[in-house]
This record gives C-alpha cells, structure tokens and sequence, in this order.
C-alpha cells in the first residue's frame, strides 16, 4: 500500500548498490564478525544473549547465537498461526496450476532448501534458466533472487512477498504455474480448513483468504528457515574447539585469509554480504561479476542469464550477482547461478583461476579476463591438502538441525 | 443531481488518488492531477446539467491483415516470409483515452469503474479466448465505456499501458484488470502492457529442420517497461503514444491488428520479443515505439479505424 512513495522517489539508498564494484576492504586480520550488528555482535565466544525483541506476542524468534533480528516489515508481523500458515501453503501443491508442485518441491528441507538441480524444473516441465536459490535465512536477504534489486530492502515494502508471486504466477518460464490471483483464491476458499486457518493467522479480517495473504504468510514462514547450529557454529560462537576438525579449523584460517580473500563476499554470521537486519544503519545491496563467463571479451554472460544487467540494462551491471550464504553450502551442489559448477573444488578451481576459463562451444571464453571482475579475484594456489582442508571447513556449516527441524518440515508428509 | 454537474472532473480525481494507495500520495497524487488538470480544462460551465457530458463506448476490433481475427482460423501472408498463422493471445491494457475535437483539442475519456474490465485509471482489451490456438482466459472485452463532455469529436489518442503510479505497485492489492494475471511482470514489478503472440501453422518444410533448441515459428510480442532501477523506475517506459484521425466514436470501430503488428518479422525464425533484445526492433516500430529509446514514435500499424 506504501510502494509507490517508495518506488518512486524518494529512498534512495539502494540506487547505487548495483553498480557498486568497489570490494569491501577489511582490515588484514580476518575477522568473521566484520559484518555483525554492534548490539548483537559477540563479546566473548559463547556469551550471547538473544536480541532484544526475540519476542513478539506469541512468537519467539529462537535465533543462533550471534544472529540479529531479521527485518519484519511493518504490516506483516510475526505470528505462531502465521507462520504455520505459510508452512501448510509452502507444501501444498495445490498452488501449482496443475497441483504437481510445492515451493517445496525446488526448495527441499532435506537439500537446505533447494533442488539439486543445476537449474529449475517448473510445474509444466518448462526448464528455468537458473538454479533454485536456497530458502535458508533468506529473511536476512538485502535482496532477493540471484540478482534482482527490485527486489530488495528498501525499495519493496516486503520482498520476499512479493517475490512470491514470481514462482506462483510467472510464465516465462511456468514454475508453479497459477494463472490469476481468483484462482488461487477460489482454490482456496473451498477448503474448509484453510478458511480456518486464514481466519486464525488474520484474525480481524472479514474475508482472510486472500492472494495478498498468501504471500504474506508464505514470506512470515521463510523468514524462519534461519540456520546458524552447524559444527562451525559451535566452534566459533560456541566455545567449543574440538566442534570441527583440525582440518576444517585450517580451512577455516585459510577462507578468512588475504590470499583466497573468500570471506570479504562471504562474510558475518550468514557468510554473505548481502545481508541486513533490524536496526542495520545502511543498506547495503551488493553484487559481484567473479568471471564466471566471459563470452565476448567485454564481459558478456550468455543470455538471458545476465545477472543485474537484465534488470537494469545498465552495461555496468553485466555479469553481477549477490554472493550466496555458504551456509549448507555442501548439500547445494550443484552451484552457481546456473548450476555449471558440480562440486565445491570445482568451484575453488573458478576461483583459484581467477575466473573461468571456457575453452569451446557457444560460451567459450576467459572469464579470467572479463574487464567487469571484481577486483578481489586475483587467483590463488592450493595444495591438494589445504584444498581438503577448506572443503572441510565448507562441510562443517552444514546444520543438520535445520535439515530435521519438524517445524520446517512438510506438514502434509509429501516430500520426496 | 447537482452533485453530478462536475463529477466527472472532481469525484473521480478523488476516488483514483485514493486508490492508488494510502498514505504517501505524492506520486499518486500528483500523475493523477496532471490527467485531471487536462479534464478540467474541458468541464463545461458549473450550471450545465447531465447534458454536459455523454456516455461513450469505444470498440476495438481484433484482425489479422484484413480479416477477422479468429482463434480456429490460419491466417496466410503474414510476416516477411508471408508466413500461414494462426493466433495465440491478444491482450493490452489501455491508458490516457482522449478524444480529439475538431479543432485538435484532446478531451480526456473518463473510464467508467467497471470490474473486471476495467478502473478509472485502466483498461483492459482482451481480444482472444482460449478456443482453437489461442491461451490466455475464455473471456474477452472488446470495448472500453466511459463518458466525455458533449461536443464533436474526430478523432481519439490513447497509449498502451498501465499508469505509472499504479505500475510498480503489488498487484495482489488492486482490483482486476491490475490483479497478478498472467499480464503481471513480476520480475520487473510492472505489467506487460501488451501480449501479442501467434504461431506459424503447418510448417510445411520448416517441419523436419529438427533444429533442437531454437523456437521457431513463434512470433511473440510482449511490451512493457523495461531498463529499471531501484527507487529510480524504469528508464525504457515503453508506452505508445497511438493517435487516429477520422474516428467518430458512435460509428466507427479501432481495429487492432495482430498481423500487421508482425509485418517484418521473419516467423520461420525466432520473432520473440520480451521488450530486452534486438529482435524487439521491428515489432516495436509496429506498436508505435522506437526500440532505442523506448519512447514512443508517430508512426504505427498496430491501430486503424473503420467503420462498426
């Protein structure tokens, strides 16, 4: 209801995140904290206290320690009935046209959240041009998608509502497949039990069942996919050092280093830079061109996966994308936009590259060279040991309470 | 009924600044005043009764080349290869309806708020069901209903689109014809203005071409607003500025061309057009658009008049 003052004008923060190329320099010592919020931030491992806020009538965040408050908007707030709402609507297929497909049938509890598919695989079996992005703290997002700051913190009301309806209702490609707003909210209505369930997550509404509602449960549960109880966890915040191995605890020394430079995209408690939280001061809505392609010399990334620059159009914004949490990262192979690379050392090697290089067919070139590169990617050498040891550390922000939580599960029994 | 010497004018600029949303009406607010500004302009004197203004109905009428468009008919000779057709969808929204009077002046078209065709501020022309070839939604609307003052008026200018102010905004939260349809372009935040879309039927020796992965013999227009950016909108606004002359809004019919629309586009090849690439350029100039700007041109053969 408030968009347009929004869209229109006069907050200006996020305009210059997408053409912002200039890498966060940090100070030598890697510090994993660099992007915490001051009031949430750790003092001494292992002595938090849950942010202020934790609670909201009859919702209780349960954050890991060191996580911040995750943005609720205003007119969208937290509830149990909501949330739980928006879990039944997660799993149910019958919000796909043709009742075939979930949310959660790209976007699997047991994959943390995605498909494990290179790309995505709609209700209609139209192929996606990208890869089902993970679910997981996704409410901590300054943006949404691979690479869309339309999409973002501060310039929508609620984001992840509105990004909704690009699964529910998009054509090009069909994912879920739903043709109108009516016709989810006639399927809907005629099931008693929704009506119930609306009623009891809106309670002062005269007709609940709404495609507006829709979304707004839908986005109140995937505000509570949060992960941050993986082995690391517990050894970093945790105070307990025999949490990961030793191998892992080098990776880890090696991933904050100034030669892999890993963790100044993949930094703070949701290893990303794309993030934000209650009370951050700025908004911050980065992305990065790592020369993943490189397809004409100039720094072209095939159609129609872009990056920003299919939004904007802006020839600065070609190749740029938000750099993913790496939580859960071992179970979300395979990887990047498009899913080109099949394995985490695959993904080292691109990195350690310095970019890609292609060596024939329609998307040969030396990503390496794109002239749009962030400056950070600069190549490094692996031993094949220390090449273990950070793929050890990678595997230990796997969080397997998020991967058996019930209350993130399907509640309809139904997953494959 | 003195209430309604002025309605046109002053109530409906309330209802639509309303509409567009609580709260911050400053951009809502002031697009809307700037389309009233131009209505008040022709509201006649305070004293005039009913009289003053008149009800209209303008009516469009879906061809392709010179005949009727029809959903369970090939259409031949169109495209550059003079391709047979047959029609998939046909759909656009309509905005900034105003007749031309005789001495050039534009008098804006108050639209009639009527669900689910259309709002105050929009409308929508559906002219395909999902008979034969055609997708899309069984119903169609070929007219748009609203009222001018009364005069005589020989022409009408009109865009293809969705006002701005209410383009960005969540559609879960409009009233049809602005709900998510499959009009909505959620990825942009906005609407597709326009859809237009046919396929090449029979494709006599294209058929064992066998060329995987390249979609031929699909023409498809999609228009809208495209280059976006946040809290900046879009910097290719994409709407159309269609004027015709010699259009008696009591005798005459728009005929919108489906056809026509796709006149030099090659239809054995890939004629797809999302409004982002190259292969727009020719479709666009059709529609009344240059594709380098996004701005609109005079030039277009998408509309024409003809008698009911």
């Amino acid at each position: 209801m408030r968009y347009a003052g929004m869209f229109f004008g006069l907050a200006t923060f996020a305009s210059v995140a997408c053409s912002d190329v200039e890498p966060v320099s940090r100070a030598a010592s890697a510090e994993l904290d660099a992007s915490m919020p001051a009031d949430a931030a750790v003092g001494a491992r292992g002595a938090l206290v849950p942010p202020e806020g934790s609670v909201i009538g009859d919702f209780a965040w349960n954050l890991p320690a060191g996580f911040p408050l995750p943005l609720v908007p205003a007119d969208n707030p937290m509830s149990v009935a909501k949330v739980e709402l928006g879990r039944r609507l997660f799993y149910d297929k019958r919000l796909s046209g043709n009742e075939t497909q979930s949310c959660g049938t790209c976007h699997k509890q047991r994959l943390a959240f995605t498909d494990g598919r290179a790309t995505g695989l709609g209700s209609t079996g139209q192929a996606h041009p990208r890869g089902p992005m993970s679910v997981v703290n996704v409410a901590y997002s300054a943006s949404l998608t691979w690479a869309n700051p339309l999409f973002a913190v501060g310039v929508l009301e609620d984001p992840l509502a509105r990004q909704s309806e690009l699964p529910l209702f998009g054509d090009s490609p069909v994912e879920l497949g739903l043709r109108s707003q009516a016709q989810l909210e006639e399927r809907l209505r005629a099931i008693a039990e929704y009506r119930q369930w609306f009623a009891d997550a809106f309670p002062d509404q005269d007709e609940p069942v709404t495609a507006y509602n829709v979304t707004r449960a839908l986005a109140s549960f995937e505000r509570t996919v949060i992960s941050g109880r993986a082995p690391f966890d517990r050894y970093r915040t945790g105070g307990d050092e025999s949490a990961i191995s030793e191998s892992a605890q080098r990776g880890y020394e090696l991933f904050s280093g100034e030669e892999l430079e890993c963790f100044h995209c993949h930094e703070g408690f949701n290893m990303s830079d794309h993030v934000h939280w209650q009370g951050k001061p700025a908004i911050e809505v980065r992305y990065h061109n790592t020369g993943l392609y490189n397809v004409d010399g100039k720094g072209a990334y095939p159609a129609p996966n872009t990056g920003v620059f299919n939004v904007t159009m802006d020839p600065k914004d070609m190749g740029f994308f938000k750099a993913p949490t790496l939580r859960n990262i071992a179970l979300t192979a395979p990887y990047m936009h498009d899913g080109s690379i099949a394995t985490l050392s695959e993904a080292l090697d691109h990195y350690a590259a310095a970019g890609r290089t292609i060596r024939s067919g329609p998307n040969a070139g030396a990503g390496k060279n794109n002239p749009l590169k962030d400056k950070l990617l600069r190549g490094f050498k692996l031993s094949d040991a220390q090449r273990a040891d950070v793929i050890a550390f990678l595997e230990s922000l796997t969080d397997e309470a998020l991967l058996h939580d019930p209350a993130l599960s399907d509640p309809w029994g139904e997953e494959e | 009924m003195s209430l309604l010497s002025r309605p046109g004018i002053v109530l409906p600029l309330l209802l639509v600044a309303a509409g567009c949303g609580s709260g911050s009406d400053d951009a809502g607010g002031g697009a809307v005043a700037g389309k009233s500004g131009a209505g008040s302009g022709s509201g006649s004197g305070s004293g005039s009764s009913e009289g003053g203004l008149r009800a209209l109905t303008i009516r469009f009428r879906g061809k392709v080349l010179e005949r009727a468009l029809s959903c369970s008919e090939e259409f031949a000779g169109v495209g550059s290869e003079r391709t047979r057709v047959q029609p998939v969808d046909f759909r656009f929204y309509v905005q900034d309806v105003s007749l031309i009077d005789k001495d050039g002046k534009r008098v804006p078209v108050q639209l009639k708020e009527q669900a689910p065709w259309q709002t105050r501020d929009v409308a929508l022309i559906d002219l395909t069901d999902v008979s034969g070839s055609c997708v899309g939604t069984p119903e169609t609307n070929d007219v748009i209903v609203g009222s001018v003052p009364s005069g005589e008026y020989t022409g009408i200018a009109f865009s293809n689109g969705v006002p701005e102010q209410l383009n960005h905004e969540d559609p879960v939260q409009h009233p049809p014809p602005l709900q998510v349809t499959d009009l909505a372009w959620s990825w942009l935040t906005g609407f597709r203005f326009l859809v237009a879309e046919l396929q090449q039927s029979a494709p006599d020796a294209a058929a064992d071409s066998g060329d995987a992965g390249v979609t031929q013999g699909v023409g498809l227009l999609h228009i809208g607003s495209t280059a976006c950016k946040p809290n900046m909108g879009c910097a290719h606004a994409i709407r159309n500025a269609i004027q015709l002359d010699r259009f008696d809004p009591d005798a005459d019919a728009i005929v919108a061309d489906l056809g026509a629309l796709f006149a030099d586009a090659d239809l054995t090849q890939d004629a797809q057009c999302h409004s982002s690439t190259e292969l727009c350029a020719p479709l666009f100039a059709r529609a009344g658009i240059d594709w380098k700007s996004g701005d609109s041109q005079s030039s277009q053969s998408l509309f024409r008049v003809e008698p009911r």
